[in-house]
């Protein structure tokens, strides 16, 4: 093999290598989770001042448009549906791969649930690492995630799974994802004008249940505690929240909990969950489901780790503020969600 | 471990990285030790116990017979070694199928699980191959070898333990034994081979596998075009399968600078079933032509019988009944060796005989029907009616080799002239198999193999890939990455889908 024939197989291999990525990144599953993600890696190098991690709560209840609007904070959810506690220490790594946040907001819900069952839910490990961009950190975030070791090259190797889906070439909203890259003009908030009426059937809150605690399982307590390890080592500032749903009693325990642990490594846990009155929560027009805000939600929500934040941690917004129109526009786009939910209600009766 | 599997493609890429980096005197070891270690990940550790006495009873009978000058020794060694790996043949792949049958229940049953952990995979290709090894020291056609690890070498080589090809000791020993430097062209056209059998397999098998499983497992919701449809479907399934696999082995092999004779020869380009079984599964044929049916038409019996024949039918004829009496038994031997069941004898075995027999018998006819009609023996209109009967023909006897039983398969195609008539083509059921522009990409998958073995046809003692080869940089490229990238994402692999094996891995 002369000198040529080497650079020519590198470079054939170099190019298959990268029409094999793009196309992994154009079959991957469309849809929401897909998109935000694509908005995160298509944000400008260095210009979100907060990063929010947890499951789908997080994308209902802030919205980075209106925080944007508030405080001049720039922000973004890097969230899933049913996101695996396991991997937000994966996307704290993840985020500083493109951004120095300030701050990181998690949303501690899914600590509260089983973790095996966690484990065994393939479809929602895949929506972290399946949307992720090829990194080292993403081969770290397989390895944390997926047990099942033979399997584990279908995650490395995700097209393996998806190539199925090669009619998304048709789809030129889904061919610009190419580089995984395209802005997310809601920066990942999620809106909807659809609400319930809860409060009728909300637990009577005796005053001795704002001080119950009911222990996390044993496994997820070593996972909330080897992620607060790990921030308190890098020294990464982070804000725990627990986000509003429909009261439950061993929730409202096992929130209290996860609080105290919380503030055992000197992080700050605010509790939205327990003490929704706090910031005027509706719980006949703020939830669109048991366990997700809505628009009307999502702004009261805002509203409250804006204030929370202005008032415990000092941001500063002078880095961030390059492309303006985008975070204007994210506002709009809130502001018309807003609309929308006030004019097209739409009750639902149960979910 | 399939050799579409991805721990596959990994094993050969560590292996032929490591292949290229050991002393050239060593590489032939190293193919031992991964044909063991195949042998170990794909089945199990006790799998490799079943070649381990085939190789070590014809090492030593091969041995023992170049050291003899005593024709009853020979004889008596020559036997023994037929005899212990014929056996072991027999013992695990027919008996447990006549004692368990072949069902999908039975197969999943205890019984039938326990046996087959320790059926080693491609038993049949490496005895025959190494049984041809022992004739041929026998028949002083080649040398003992005195080495064992040679011989396992040659038994156990990893890569045509799926589906053969079935080799011969003294073509291959050269290019297995001596060192291979790195050659730059034989890797990449090796690479290019097994793309090649990657989309045969995983674009184009495993579509017509979807439509032929449709109609075959449910034939009795099916009638006219749908019948002959899922027949068609199996014929390319089975050749596109079978081609596929001895493209990707036979490609491993030239990346590794080893040449493996050539299994297929565009047998759908035959004007006759004999000229179809010269180009399908080659090395098979072969093998029992030298050394079945060859010796068979040596024996005492065959020797005397066109003598005994020749007063009653006269010489031409008592010689031919002769020919056809003893491939008689060479098909019924083909038949039987691709599972011993009855449609197994009959599809690929006497109805093969009875199509070559009556090709031939009616062969003086035809010539008068085409001076007849003013046609030439060899034009084009011609040609091209020989190769659609051998598609029809072998259309046919492939049914009745997937069927369950020969009742199924004549059911089946009994259901071609159904009073129910013929719907059209596209239908729910052949839909819910496959979906409309899944039907849009096998057919232009179709044309694109058609047009290679049209091109390859026209261009004999040369290759495909050579004739790109020649073309510019750039056409070669998007040749070759369009090829990977209609591979990697219109094939059918992966989570979700269950690319069958090869379908003549089971044999």
């Amino acid at each position: 093999m002369n000198k040529k024939q080497f650079f020519q197989g590198i470079i054939f291999l170099c190019i298959v290598f990268i029409l094999l990525s793009c196309s992994t990144y154009i079959v991957r599953t469309n849809g929401e989770v897909k998109d935000r993600f694509a908005g995160y890696y298509a944000e400008d190098k260095n210009s979100i001042d907060v990063i929010y991690v947890g499951a789908s709560p997080v994308g209902a209840s802030f919205s980075p448009g209106l925080l944007w609007h508030e405080t001049g904070i720039t922000s973004y959810p890097l969230s899933s549906n049913s996101q695996p506690t396991k991997s937000i220490k994966h996307l704290v790594k993840e985020a500083y791969g493109r951004q120095k946040p300030q701050l990181f907001v998690i949303e501690v819900r899914m600590f509260a649930e089983d973790l095996k069952e966690q484990e065994e839910d393939l479809a929602h490990i895949r929506e972290v690492t399946d949307n992720m961009r090829q990194s080292p950190n993403r081969i770290r975030t397989i390895n944390a995630l997926v047990n099942d070791k033979k399997e584990r090259y279908t995650y490395y190797f995700d097209i393996i799974k998806f190539h199925s889906n090669w009619q998304m070439f048709a789809d030129a909203n889904e061919l610009k994802k190419f580089n995984y890259a395209v802005k997310n003009t809601d920066k990942g908030a999620v809106f909807s004008n659809e609400y319930m009426e809860l409060s009728k059937g909300l637990p009577e809150i005796d005053p001795d249940m704002y001080d119950y605690m009911e222990a996390i399982s044993t496994e997820q307590e070593e996972v909330l505690r080897d992620l607060l390890s790990y921030l308190k080592q890098n020294n990464i500032p982070a804000l725990f929240v627990a986000t509003p749903q429909f009261i439950r009693a061993h929730y409202f325990g096992n929130m209290h909990y996860i609080g105290s642990v919380v503030n055992e490594y000197g992080y700050d846990f605010y509790d939205m969950y327990s003490r929704p009155e706090d910031y005027g929560f509706d719980f006949d027009r703020d939830l669109k489901d048991g366990s997700h805000t809505n628009t009307y939600g999502s702004y009261k929500c805002t509203l409250a780790i804006a204030d929370y934040i202005n008032s415990n941690y000092s941001i500063d917004t002078s880095l961030s503020n390059e492309s303006e129109s985008d975070w204007q526009e994210a506002y709009e786009s809130f502001v018309r969600a807003w609309e929308d939910a006030t004019n097209n209600a739409v009750y639902v009766d149960s979910y | 471990m399939t050799i579409t599997s991805f721990y596959f493609l990994c094993f050969i890429c560590v292996g032929a990285l490591v292949y290229y980096i050991v002393p050239k005197r060593c590489q032939w070891m190293l193919l031992l030790a991964m044909s063991v270690a195949y042998y170990v990940l794909a089945q199990s550790a006790v799998a490799i116990v079943y070649p381990a006495v085939t190789i070590i009873t014809i090492y030593l009978c091969a041995l023992g017979i170049s050291k003899t000058d005593n024709k009853k020794k020979k004889k008596l060694l020559l036997y023994i070694g037929c005899i212990v790996s014929v056996a072991l043949l027999i013992l695990v792949k027919y008996i447990p199928r006549s004692l368990f049958g072949l069902s999908e229940d039975v197969a999943q049953s205890g019984a039938f699980s326990a046996f087959m952990i320790i059926v080693p995979i491609g038993i049949s290709f490496y005895t025959f191959s190494l049984l041809g090894y022992l004739f041929d020291v026998y028949y002083e056609m080649g040398e003992a070898d005195t080495n064992i690890a040679h011989i396992a070498t040659f038994g156990l080589l990893f890569p045509n333990m799926t589906s053969g090809p079935i080799m011969r000791y003294t073509d291959i020993k050269g290019t297995l034994f001596e060192g291979h430097k790195f050659s730059y062209e034989n890797f990449t056209r090796g690479c290019q081979r097994i793309l090649w059998g990657f989309f045969e397999k995983l674009v184009l098998a495993e579509r017509f596998a979807r439509v032929a499983n449709e109609i075959f497992d449910s034939y009795d919701n099916y009638n006219g075009l749908y019948i002959i449809l899922g027949m068609c479907a199996f014929t390319l399934q089975l050749y596109t399968d079978f081609t596929g696999c001895m493209d990707i082995v036979i490609g491993i092999a030239e990346a590794l600078g080893i040449k493996m004779p050539e299994n297929f020869k565009r047998p759908f380009m035959s004007l006759t079933i004999q000229e179809f079984w010269q180009r399908w599964h080659i090395t098979l044929g072969t093998w029992l032509k030298n050394y079945l049916f060859y010796p068979l038409l040596r024996t005492e019996f065959f020797m005397k019988l066109p003598k005994t024949l020749k007063e009653k039918v006269g010489k031409k004829a008592a010689k031919r009944i002769t020919t056809y009496l003893a491939m008689l038994i060479l098909w019924t031997v083909i038949g039987t060796w691709h599972g011993g069941a009855w449609h197994y004898i009959i599809g690929v075995g006497i109805l093969q005989w009875l199509f070559i027999v009556l090709e031939e018998m009616m062969e003086p006819a035809g010539d008068r029907l085409v001076d007849l009609l003013k046609l030439k023996k060899d034009g084009a209109l011609v040609r091209t009616l020989g190769r659609i009967k051998v598609f029809i023909l072998m259309t046919v006897a492939f049914a009745m080799f997937r069927s369950l039983t020969v009742m199924d398969s004549l059911k089946m195609m009994g259901r071609i002239f159904s009073k129910e008539g013929w719907k059209p083509v596209i239908c729910e059921g052949l839909l819910a198999g496959l979906e409309w522009y899944e039907w849009v990409l096998m057919l232009v998958a179709l044309m694109i193999f058609i047009t290679v073995q049209v091109i390859a046809d026209k261009n004999e003692g040369t290759t495909v890939r050579a004739l790109i080869g020649k073309r510019a940089l750039p056409v070669r490229w998007i040749i070759w990455i369009g090829l990977i990238m209609w591979v990697v994402l219109l094939g059918f692999y992966g989570p979700g889908f269950s690319a069958a094996e090869f379908i003549y891995q089971g044999f």
